[in-house]
């Protein structure tokens, strides 16, 4: 019975086919035939035929059962609606079952007629709604806003009783007055800032944990691209740009250079991973700047006296800041502090030379690491007229952008492939450094017979092989096509299936 | 009076157009249909017609027709597990053993002609040599069979021109003359210039006026009828029309249209399975195309229907044709 009915739908749509054939001549058409191998094919395979018969008239189906669900939707909501209009308006006016308030509804008297359009009625009753609900969001957030007591917000209060005592207009003017409020309250902020009371404290304030990291972290990954980048520039001191060429001795020195770096970051991965997470990020990472910045322009680099003094001069101020935002997180700011006296207490001059000796022969990369943190330091205390530090974003990207610059001058010089700025980071960024410091000297292993260049997506390692194409497989052949396909129902068929059947002198029969 | 057996040929010059297949159902369908039919398999050397019925190891085969003890020819009909339906294999058959010369091909036609059956179905070979023409043309009703192809057309209007020419010389063996005209077997002795009944005619009518009449008879008594295989749309039965007309234009020979069957998997199915698609599946689209021309050979009108396992069979006999005579 299926069957019966399968073939004849079967024969319905072969007829209507042969009709649109005949009418149209469909089948010569370039789309036909461009569609005709994969039509076959659906005819071939019933799974294929099941799919896209399936696909032909679910895909309509389901749009419309979409749209006609969305249309009963709204005509359910326009049904609602206009049951509410006549409930209110059985309503007094001053009765507080009423959800719209006499204000609104004279205003939108004008429109507000039975036979209105769908979308209006929507509007305003959303406008009633959503009134209520914005009362009760400017209440959260100012209660919110409140918990910080950063400074007694009066205007905001005032706005917040006015708002109680007014009757609300609409969401969208409440919506404004949030934000007016939210304005002064950032406004209020920006003046504590320019009161110059402390902007570090304000800045850190402003920067929650995960902006700061994530900051420091897009940084870091611009720092990695810019060193990969000089150290694909630089490929006289690399050698594995040319490792193919070294000879073997400069081979085996260049790979146990190589798995020396890796051994000394997987050491350093697993220190990292060893140390105790303590310190909150954000805190972490500036008492590090400033130990850093101190250790690094007395031991190694021995950098401008001018810098020196200025550092150890503006050195109580940090600590002063330090107790202040001690205030706000009381547990980090020991810890940094200890290790501040620790590390000033331990370095005596002469033991930092020997340490440092020891450090340059060892880790290149750790001697590096502290460099760049005299920079960042050196930056955030300078520019204060200039740079408005009430904006969290420049404050870190002017933190770490520098120290990046610099840092590449020195990888140019010393031609080492280490990652710098892991010590100004927090521990986990570190950690992923770290690992993307490995995989990058993992990568640079595996592929030493080929320079970094050929690994970039742009340009495929495949280029490097030379294009060898036999000329003589590639020669064209001629094919002439002497006649072309005619259709079965044209008399040209018919001429074309006499000249098969008789030969050329077998012309009597015409 | 006996009825004279009706012997149906089906040929087609191209090899691979399901010449076996067709012929294996409409013998099925003709035995079930209440007739008795012997199903015999004359592509010699490549036959295969016992395997699409499923007989495995057929117990007589090709070479028993030349065998002395068998006097009986009924121990050569093998059952088919169809009622009504018998089967003569033609397996056996060695490396060369298709050149069969014409005394033996005479000794095969008449052990052909004394099997006792209403109607006898002959699968034969591809191509047009008269091993494979002879057989047609032994027929009551010959069957030529073709595919839309223009390759497989081409070969079909080869075939019905050969087995046309073939039938004029058979008749006019004593007519050495006319046999130059109208065989071309060996080109050095013959007329070349007659390749069409038209060019014949003319021929006919210069050179042997007195036969042309004959010459008329005979090309108007043979009508074969034409079933067009593996058509999948209108196109395809249009290159079936455009054999018709070219036989017509050329032969003037008027070839019966008895139907077309569709292209389908069931076909091959039922060919890996070793079951006739129309027992198969008989509500299938392949068999009623089938029954349609099982129909217009025997002037009825068969409806075949399978329900648990069983094949129901109506019948209806078509008057109209016998008033008509």
């Amino acid at each position: 019975m299926i069957e019966q009915f399968l073939q004849t739908t079967l024969e319905f749509f072969k007829e209507i086919w042969f009709q649109l054939n005949s009418r149209f001549d469909l089948e010569n058409t370039e789309a036909f035939n461009l569609l005709k191998p994969y039509l076959i094919q659906l005819q071939d395979n019933p799974l294929y035929m099941g799919i896209s018969i399936a696909a032909l008239f679910l895909v309509p189906y389901t749009l419309i059962k979409v749209r006609s669900i969305s249309k009963e939707r709204e005509h359910k909501l326009d049904e609602l609606m206009e049951e509410m209009e006549e409930e209110e308006e059985e309503y007094d006016e001053d009765d507080p079952r009423r959800l719209r308030r006499p204000e609104s509804t004279t205003e939108n008297d004008d429109d507000d007629d039975t036979a209105k359009p769908l979308f209006g009625a929507n509007e305003v009753d959303s406008s009633s709604h959503g009134k209520t609900l914005d009362e009760d969001e400017t209440i959260i957030t100012d209660e919110e806003l409140d918990e910080f007591e950063l400074e007694p917000s009066y205007e905001s209060e005032e706005a917040s009783n006015s708002e109680a005592k007014e009757e609300p207009v609409s969401s969208l003017l409440a919506e404004s007055d949030f934000d007016k409020e939210m304005n002064e309250f950032m406004a209020e902020d920006l003046d504590l800032n320019e009161k110059g009371e402390d902007e570090d404290i304000i800045s850190q304030l402003n920067l929650d944990d995960t902006s700061h990291d994530q900051a420091i972290k897009e940084l870091q990954d611009e720092g990695e691209l810019t060193e990969l980048e000089e150290e694909e520039a630089i490929p006289e001191n690399d050698p594995f740009s040319n490792y193919s060429e070294l000879d073997e001795d400069e081979q085996d020195k260049a790979i146990k250079d190589l798995q020396d770096e890796m051994e000394r970051t997987i050491n350093q991965l697993t220190q990292q991973i060893e140390e105790p997470n303590e310190i909150p990020n954000s805190m972490k990472d500036m008492s590090q700047i400033r130990i850093g910045g101190d250790a690094t322009i007395d031991q190694e680099y021995s950098a401008d006296e001018e810098e020196e003094e200025y550092f150890l001069e503006d050195s109580p101020e940090p600590d002063a800041k330090l107790q202040e935002v001690s205030s706000f997180s009381e547990e980090s700011t020991p810890i940094s502090e200890l290790s501040d006296s620790e590390i000033l207490a331990s370095l005596e001059p002469e033991l930092e030379a020997e340490e440092a000796e020891a450090k340059s022969e060892l880790e290149v990369p750790d001697t590096h690491d502290y460099e760049p943190e005299v920079t960042s330091e050196n930056f955030t205390f300078e520019p204060e007229s200039d740079i408005p530090t009430n904006e969290p974003v420049i404050t870190s990207e002017s933190f770490t952008f520098e120290p990046e610059s610099t840092q590449s001058e020195d990888t140019t010089e010393q031609s080492s492939y280490s990652m710098e700025p892991e010590e100004e980071l927090s521990s986990p960024e570190k950690t992923d450094s770290l690992i993307d410091r490995l995989k990058f000297l993992q990568t640079r292993f595996e592929n030493r017979y080929q320079p970094l260049e050929t690994n970039s997506p742009q340009t495929p390692i495949a280029k490097k092989t030379p294009d060898y194409v036999p000329e003589s497989l590639a020669e064209p052949r001629r094919y002439t096509r002497s006649t072309a396909s005619v259709p079965p129902d044209s008399k040209k068929y018919m001429d074309l299936l006499e000249s098969f059947i008789f030969m050329k002198d077998q012309k009597k029969h015409k | 009076m006996t009825n004279p057996i009706n012997i149906i040929a089906v040929g087609g010059g191209k090899g691979g157009i399901g010449k076996s297949v067709v012929c294996t159902n409409l013998a099925a369908g003709m035995a079930l249909s209440g007739q008795k039919v012997i199903l015999m398999d004359t592509d010699f050397g490549a036959s295969n017609l016992h395997a699409l019925l499923g007989i495995t190891n057929p117990a007589h085969g090709f070479q028993d027709f030349f065998n002395a003890e068998i006097t009986d020819p009924r121990t050569l009909l093998l059952d088919t597990g169809i009622s009504n339906l018998k089967f003569v294999s033609g397996a056996g058959d060695n490396p060369g053993s298709a050149n069969i010369d014409s005394k033996n091909i005479a000794t095969i036609i008449s052990f052909i002609q004394r099997l006792e059956a209403d109607t006898i179905l002959l699968d034969l070979g591809p191509g047009t040599n008269y091993n494979v023409i002879d057989f047609f043309n032994i027929s009551t009703q010959g069957v030529v069979m073709t595919t839309p192809e223009m390759t497989s057309i081409m070969k079909t209007f080869s075939f019905i021109r050969s087995a046309l020419f073939r039938r004029i010389s058979l008749a006019f063996q004593d007519f050495p003359e006319i046999q130059k005209v109208v065989d071309h077997s060996n080109p050095n002795d013959a007329d070349m210039e007659s390749y069409t009944t038209g060019l014949l005619r003319s021929k006919f009518a210069e050179q042997f006026p007195e036969q042309t009449d004959r010459l008329d008879a005979l090309i108007n008594d043979f009508t074969p009828g034409l079933v067009v295989n593996r058509v999948r749309n209108r196109k395809d039965l249009m290159a079936g029309e455009n054999l018709l007309k070219l036989v017509k234009k050329f032969l003037e020979v008027e070839v019966t249209y008895l139907g077309y069957i569709i292209e389908s998997d069931r076909v091959r199915d039922s060919i890996d399975e070793m079951i006739p698609f129309l027992i198969k599946d008989p509500q299938s689209k392949p068999s009623e195309n089938l029954q349609q021309i099982i129909g217009a050979l025997t002037n009825t009108d068969l409806q075949f229907v399978k329900r648990d396992g069983r094949i129901f069979v109506s019948k209806q006999v078509r008057l109209s044709s016998g008033w008509e005579v």
